[in-house]
């Protein structure tokens, strides 16, 4: 069982993981924006929020390490050190470090290497010109340090964290009763607080039990507090950052400008007041009292259980899956009560049947929605990637984004950084120019990789782009040729030429570099995509630059379909590709002389009959149903015997025995609990164009050898 | 080491001694209860005390209340550390360690 300590000591790491991605972020900004005050002011701020919550979670070597960098941001704050590319790398080596000390103890993670960041604190302190002061071993010891970042961390005072003017907050802060039980101090936080400015805090005892009934590691000790500082409202919040879950925060901008505590009207009388301990016990009562009244609200309910105050909450994501999983079973159970209420001629069961209906849709929509979260994390890590590689490389690359906020299913996302790592290497070590190239052609020095993500219907579409050299469809044509991919003399469109660079193994690089030229990274592209259910577009003009969009389902647990059947087997055609349904009755195959085409509205329309694609040979009915999809190959007829309705399918995975059968991305079991098919409209289309294709050089192949005999 | 509880023919003395956090909140809890049974007056000696965190602080507010309601007294020996009184003082949490001398 986890400790409550141990609870919160992943509740930091998790936090604090988003903090330091954050400041990852920021650093690469400000490598560009050298003079933007905000961002340093956005650096120190992170890397005092991961000193002092580490402090306070017992990272102390995270704690003390960070102490070392956060001084370094306080002389680039106060004018006396500025930005370098060197103070810049070496922040993110040492975030490397501070990484693996929050990772510490976690499975599967590497240690902080206590050399390196030795180094890299030598380095920083002869940036700073400060002396030297630590442990053996590279990191300095924690007691030294906690003390030294305790004091010095004061000199920050005043200066404050994104200094601006002087103003006077009002601070209530009411720990739940389980604060402490997960080591975490609350004098701590106070004592950070007063490390911003001119701090007055009064406790109130008003929760406090009778001796008796009080659990003694209960935490009933509430503050109402005046800080007079010039950090912004974000900085005071940010000292709460990793317990704002377990309590009730209010700050409250006082006044609108106080120069100084003086200024503070009859509210600090009561607090001087309060400080003379006669007085100070009834005054803070009384305090208290109304504080408690504050506090409590109908049923003795207090104010940090109430729902407006929790806007979100830290779920782990199997707990998000298990729901989810859950949710598809009662999807699954509640398409068999339809056709159980449909079989029986009952008006309350069908009552009943529909209400659950709409509200399992419902249950689904709302579920999926939980699943959802914005790509900017993932887009956000790779412009360390684009730094380091164009530092490596010599070329000066910027990464732009666009769309960050999109969102998509957490399981999509979490394997998307695969393939945009490799699209990324790629487009940098084989696109990209180098700076005395680009000029030569006229172009910017500096080149762009942009990151984008936009939603397409069911769809979302991210796409890697850069301003390079192209691709070189000639060299590519040529190799496969090498290769025997292609024959000699083919003629390729450009969108098949394309599709060979993800072919396993395929390269054109005439050297292969650590970056890339392997012929690895594009086939894993294509395999993490194609395990999605999705496809890849890539559009490349010679000298202009190449873009990769890869087109994504946004949710890989369930999905509208129709419902069709062929003979007794059912299958499913997800909904988002079918365009129309229509009849395909023996005089339509009459007027197209027996050949596989429908004449849709005046446009021609190729058509697989699915019965004779799947080997399936009872009695062909007599008018068949043609679904008309789009595909990437165009637009195409599915022919199957009836279509039997709507209905949504929680994909079942097929099991590692299936995993190579293309034309089909997974199972669902109906409401009768007979499995259907999920057929992939994409790869159906593929495989009857090859099959075309086949068939066409067959008779090719026949009528030249006829020909010579 | 840690918290013990000493008992006299007119009062009982309980001593503080390193850091009196939550860890050791249950054991200050069980004597404090203790020495109160026994209807006589109740001193805490600070003067071993190297740390005083908030389930202390309300642990010693609870049974100054205890007292009054007892009308046994209730009071302090020794000094804290000054970082201790400080960071209590800082907090607010100072002006809660405050004597009852018997009603």
């Amino acid at each position: 069982m986890i400790s409550n300590a141990d609870q919160f000591k992943i509740a930091f790491r998790e936090e604090g993981r988003e903090v330091l991605v954050d400041l990852e972020s920021a650093l690469l900004e400000l490598n560009v924006s050298r003079s933007d005050a905000e961002l340093v002011g956005r650096v120190f701020r992170a890397l005092h929020t991961v000193k002092g919550s580490g402090a306070m979670f017992g990272f102390e070597d995270l704690a003390a390490f960070t102490h070392n960098l956060e001084n370094a941001f306080d002389e680039v704050r106060n004018g006396r050190l500025a930005i370098s590319s060197e103070l810049i790398d070496l922040t993110l080596s040492a975030l490397d470090q501070i990484r693996a000390m929050l990772e510490e103890g976690e499975a599967g993670t590497t240690q902080a290497d206590p050399f390196a960041c030795a180094e890299i604190l030598a380095k920083v302190r002869q940036l700073t010109g400060a002396p030297e002061k630590q442990s053996a071993g590279g990191r300095p010891a924690a007691s030294e340090t906690s003390n030294e970042a305790g004091c010095e961390a004061g000199s920050v005072t005043g200066a404050g964290i994104d200094a601006g003017e002087t103003r006077e907050w009002s601070i209530h802060f009411a720990p739940a009763p389980e604060f402490m039980l997960n080591g975490t101090n609350p004098l701590l936080l106070l004592r950070e607080l007063g490390q911003l400015g001119e701090l007055s805090a009064r406790a109130s005892m008003a929760a406090v039990p009778p001796l008796s009934e009080l659990d003694p590691e209960r935490c009933y000790v509430s503050w109402e507090m005046v800080l007079v500082t010039a950090v912004k409202r974000d900085a005071i919040r940010d000292v709460f950052i990793f317990v704002e879950d377990s309590c009730e925060l209010t700050i409250e901008a006082a006044t609108s400008s106080a120069s100084s505590a003086d200024s503070i009207p009859e509210r600090e009388q009561g607090l001087s007041a309060a400080r003379t301990p006669a007085a100070a016990v009834s005054a803070a009562d009384l305090a208290a009292k109304a504080l408690e009244d504050r506090r409590a609200t109908s049923g003795g309910r207090r104010a940090y259980d109430a729902p407006d105050n929790a806007s979100s909450l830290r779920v782990p994501a199997s707990k998000l899956d298990q729901f989810v999983n859950l949710v598809g079973e009662m999807v699954t159970v509640q398409a068999r009560l339809s056709e159980i209420a449909a079989q029986r001629d009952d008006a309350e069961v069908a009552a009943v049947s529909e209400e659950i209906e709409r509200l399992t849709s419902s249950l689904r929509e709302n579920s999926m929605n939980l699943r959802m979260m914005p790509i900017r994390a993932t887009f956000e890590k790779f412009r360390r990637l684009v730094h380091d590689l164009a530092r490596d490389l010599g070329k000066n690359v910027e990464l732009t984004i666009e769309g960050a906020d999109t969102e998509l299913d957490k399981t999509v996302i979490d394997q998307l950084g695969d393939p945009l790592m490799h699209l990324i290497r790629n487009s940098m070590d084989h696109g990209i120019e180098p700076p005395d190239v680009r000029r030569a052609r006229g172009k910017r020095p500096t080149a762009t990789i942009q990151l984008s993500a936009r939603h397409a219907g069911a769809s979302v579409l991210i796409g890697v782009s850069d301003d390079g050299g192209g691709i070189d469809a000639d060299a590519v044509q040529k190799r496969a040729v090498e290769r025997g991919l292609v024959a000699a003399g083919a003629q390729l469109t450009e969108s098949e030429t394309f599709a060979l660079l993800f072919e396993a193994g395929f390269s054109t690089a005439k050297q292969v570099t650590d970056v890339s030229g392997r012929g690895v990274g594009m086939d894993v592209v294509r395999q993490r995509v194609d395990s999605l259910r999705g496809s890849i577009d890539v559009c490349s003009k010679p000298g202009a630059g190449t873009r990769v969009t890869l087109r994504l389902p946004l949710t890989l647990a369930i999905i509208d379909g129709l419902l069709v059947n062929i003979g007794d087997a059912c299958f499913v055609l997800p909904l988002q590709n079918i365009l129309e349904c229509i009849e395909l009755t023996p005089a339509d195959i009459e007027r197209a002389n027996g050949k596989h085409m429908a004449n849709v509205r005046g446009e021609i329309v190729p058509y697989i009959r699915l019965r004779e694609h799947f080997n399936i040979h009872n009695l062909r009915p007599k008018i068949e149903q043609i679904m008309v999809v789009q595909t990437e190959q165009g637009r195409y007829g599915f022919v199957v015997d009836q279509v039997l309705g709507n209905c949504q399918t929680v994909i079942k995975n097929l099991g590692r025995f299936y995993r190579h059968v293309q034309l089909v991305s997974g199972a669902t079991i109906l409401g009768n609990g007979t499995v259907a098919l999920i057929l992939d409209p994409e790869r159906l289309a593929q495989d009857a164009v090859r099959a075309i294709s086949h068939r066409a050089r067959g008779r090719a192949a026949g009528a030249a050898l006829r020909d010579r005999a | 080491m840690g918290i013990t509880l000493k008992q006299y023919k007119t009062s009982n003395v309980i001593r503080l001694e390193g850091a009196v956090d939550i860890a050791a909140a249950a054991e200050f809890k069980k004597l404090l209860l203790q020495a109160f049974g026994s209807g006589k007056a109740v001193r805490v000696a600070l003067h071993g005390a190297t740390d005083l965190d908030v389930t202390a602080v309300q642990l010693i507010w609870a049974a100054r209340r205890t007292a009054q309601g007892a009308g046994v007294a209730f009071t302090f020996s020794g000094a804290l550390p000054d970082s201790v009184s400080s960071t209590l003082g800082d907090a607010g949490l100072q002006q809660f360690l405050v004597p009852l001398r018997a009603s």
